[in-house]
């Protein structure tokens, strides 16, 4: 989170807004965006889970969303996807805004 | 009788969750399932306001207060 914080301007410039989503308390987000001075909104995917579970990324031993990362374009059409495995390492800023350049390209 | 009645209900019950938890998986392409979720930022934001006007990059995390 910290690394979309300082990395905002980068997003922006591509025309693209970012959110965090987990399946915590508001409060708790709260918490956490004020303590990282985060540029950018966390969503409450609370108590249910029902974004998680509609993007397939509900973990439903653990009550928990998954690490994954999604990519919408302005048509509203899903144009990235990556769901990370346990202990896979968190995707690079650097490939998100590739990404989102591609789609710009149409 | 009632034993296997019972195991009978049970196979079933299982079987519907099973069922249910079978449902398309999301792919790119796909248009995005919308939601409307309380904001760290301004009340709610709905993703399909966003449509016309932003990309938008979602990240789903585990927990608050930790690297994940």
């Amino acid at each position: 989170m910290s690394s979309s914080r300082d990395d905002y301007s980068k997003f922006t410039a591509v025309d693209a807004e970012i959110v965090g989503i987990s399946m915590n308390h508001p409060l708790s987000q709260k918490a956490f965006s004020d303590f990282l001075k985060l540029n950018f909104p966390l969503l409450a995917d609370f108590p249910d889970g029902k974004t998680s579970q509609a993007y397939g990324v509900f973990n439903a031993d653990r009550r928990l969303a998954g690490r994954s990362y999604f990519i919408i374009d302005k048509q509203g059409v899903l144009r990235y996807k990556k769901v990370l495995a346990p202990k896979e390492g968190l995707v690079p800023n650097e490939t998100l805004i590739e990404e989102v350049k591609k789609i710009n390209q149409g | 009788m009632k034993t296997f009645s019972f195991l009978a209900a049970m196979i079933l019950t299982l079987s519907l969750a099973g069922l249910s938890g079978t449902a398309a998986a999301l792919e790119v392409g796909d248009k995005a399932p919308d939601f409307d979720l309380p904001s760290t930022q301004e009340g709610k934001f709905k993703l399909s306001s966003m449509v016309g006007k932003k990309n938008v990059i979602v990240q789903f995390y585990v927990l608050d207060f930790t690297p994940t």
